[in-house]
């Protein structure tokens, strides 16, 4: 299978200054979140995906395509959802987003009733006619996404897709992420400062300090080894209750008087647990298993060589 | 992906030739100039002209109406000649100059305003593309009022007059359509550079009227401080009648030859499109 992207030693510089310093790697998942702090260099990889960065050294390749000599093909491949305002504002939404749409190739006909099917997808139906302008933040963030799957594309590169939306608009954005990830023939890069976004969204996340990338992982993977780590806090009993659940197969290390961590060997069931704490009289009162391993990821990347970020 | 469906879906149909995509952006610039009414009235109002000037061609050919106003057996082609089309061209290019001050600002600041120029150039179409789609919607408009009417009234003289005149005045074809097309760019890139690089659409079609008034003006007066010609060079409309007198064999009062003034237009040619370049771009990320 081709990989969604490829860094070969890829290097990009504007003047003197290195933005972007010998990234390597090859990656295929769906959905793949680009995480780093200001200035990482994550929207010089998205630019430079799209060809509007020249790689000063080595090459980057989309779906098998060179960014230096086929631009113009990635680009047909590829929705584009930057970070900041983009749009016409005198334009109406259903016009703005289908001449998007013919400018990826869509003959009239079929532009337009991709418009609005894409506005329907996110969201946008009622308000199609309406101009640009007078939409919120929220809205025009809608638009921006329409106008970059209304072509259908097979990559689609999302530039911190929830910046500026309240809560209930940021659920909404990632609950249409997860949807066209989960989507056939649709793959994503997700650029976000927010980690809680990539972890909601991505099966892969590259993590970028000053232009290098200081770790790559499966997210998928990691949510799996997540769910064998849990931290419980308990109630009364006569304190056996660790040396049962270690008879069952779990590993626990008692972190304070009635909490514990443990983790759960391959095919055991929560269920158990329950059926244990009930034999044993006591109360479980909190059950979480571990979420915070992108935070670990991140801020481990993120020490430097002192330990100190 | 269906209106009913929640779910997105990719897109396999057939697609357009890439060489034919900058038409799109003209067809939505055009649409979006023709929901101005004063434009419209103004394009509307342009053709007044031409329609004047083909009544006169008729007359002139009316014996009634000649020997009515008493100049029956006048020359034909001291009536309608170089002259009578070098004076249309004059006139349509002034009112070229206004229309483009109406049109032009309006072309390139929208895209430019709130950063929608990222979203042209993230798809698989290049600047020049774009700027040939801007650029095409002010020559179209431009054509319409200056040597596309022109080529029309040479139709209908040709007509009324005979095949003599016709084959005796052909070279005046060129000088309509070079004189127009010298006009045309002389005004469109500059329109489409101060549209680049004023976000207010009255600011834009000041600055471009202000550089002809102005410029004709700043002109003169280096002429007559410093005693020499070169202030043509800053007179913009000046240069224009320049090319336009000499396409149409007529003795030029200006010390500027023709072909100076069209390595003239080279230059400023060279200026706006470096001047456009520098603010269309698809990066968002300040270097």
């Amino acid at each position: 299978m081709t990989p969604v992207f490829e860094l070969s030693q890829l290097s990009v510089r504007f003047g003197p200054k290195t933005i972007l310093s010998d990234l390597n790697g090859s990656y295929s998942a769906r959905a793949t979140g680009l995480l780093g702090p200001n200035g990482a260099g994550k929207s010089t990889l998205i630019n430079t995906l799209l060809g509007f960065y020249q790689p000063a050294a080595g090459a980057a390749r989309v779906f098998g395509f060179s960014t230096r000599a086929e631009p113009r093909r990635i680009r047909s491949l590829v929705g584009y959802m930057p970070e900041h305002e983009s749009f016409i504002a005198e334009m109406t939404a259903v016009s703005f987003v289908r001449m998007m749409a013919e400018l990826s190739g869509l003959p009239p006909d079929a532009a337009l009733e991709r418009a609005h099917e894409s506005l329907y997808f996110v969201g946008l139906g009622e308000a199609r006619y309406r101009a640009l302008s007078t939409y919120s933040l929220g809205m025009k963030q809608l638009v921006k996404l329409a106008q970059a799957i209304a072509h259908g594309p097979r990559l689609l590169i999302l530039d911190e897709p929830t910046n500026g939306l309240d809560p209930p608009a940021r659920e909404r954005m990632i609950r249409l992420i997860r949807g066209m990830r989960d989507s056939q023939g649709l793959n994503i890069i997700l650029c976000s400062h927010l980690l809680r976004d990539v972890e909601e969204t991505c099966d892969e996340a590259l993590i970028l300090k000053d232009g290098c990338i200081v770790h790559h992982s499966n997210l998928a993977e990691e949510r799996k080894a997540n769910r064998r780590f849990l931290e419980l806090e308990t109630y009364g009993g006569d304190g056996g209750f660790a040396d049962a659940a270690e008879k069952l197969g779990c590993e626990c290390a008692v972190s304070g008087p009635g909490r514990m961590r443990m983790v759960l060997s391959e095919g055991f069931e929560i269920r158990s647990l329950f059926r244990l704490a009930a034999e044993k009289n006591v109360r479980i009162r909190r059950l979480n298993f571990r979420r915070d391993s992108l935070q670990d990821i991140f801020l481990k990347a993120m020490e430097g060589s002192d330990g100190r970020l | 992906m269906a209106v009913y469906r929640k779910s997105y879906r990719g897109y396999s149909g057939k697609t357009t030739p890439e060489w034919r995509r900058f038409l799109v952006v003209a067809r939505y610039a055009g649409r979006r100039l023709v929901r101005s009414r004063l434009l419209v009235a103004f394009v509307a109002a342009c053709f007044l002209y031409s329609i004047g000037c083909a009544v006169y061609i008729y007359a002139c050919h009316n014996k009634l109406v000649l020997s009515v106003l008493g100049v029956l057996g006048a020359n034909q082609a001291t009536l309608v000649g170089s002259t009578f089309f070098y004076v249309f061209l004059q006139v349509e290019t002034g009112l070229a100059l206004i229309l483009t001050a109406l049109a032009g600002p309006g072309l390139l600041s929208p895209d430019l305003t709130d950063q929608g120029i990222v979203l042209y150039l993230s798809r698989p179409f290049s600047r020049a593309e774009y700027l040939l789609g801007k650029w095409l919607v002010l020559l179209a408009l431009l054509s319409g009022i200056t040597w596309l009417p022109g080529l029309g009234l040479f139709a209908i003289q040709s007509d009324l007059a005979g095949s003599a005149w016709l084959l005796a005045n052909l070279w005046m074809l060129a000088g309509l359509f070079f004189g127009s097309f010298y006009a045309i760019l002389m005004l469109s890139l500059p329109a489409l550079a101060f549209s680049a690089w004023f976000r207010r659409k009255l600011v834009a079609g000041g600055a471009l009227l202000l550089l002809f008034i102005l410029g004709s003006g700043f002109g003169q007066a280096v002429n007559a401080s410093l005693r020499t010609h070169a202030g043509d060079f800053l007179a913009l409309d000046h240069l224009m009648r320049i090319v336009q007198s000499a396409l149409f064999r007529r003795p030029s009062a200006h010390a500027v030859s023709a072909g100076a003034a069209w390595a003239e237009l080279a230059l400023l040619s060279m200026l706006c499109l470096a001047l456009i370049i520098r603010k269309i771009r698809a990066r968002e990320v300040a270097q």
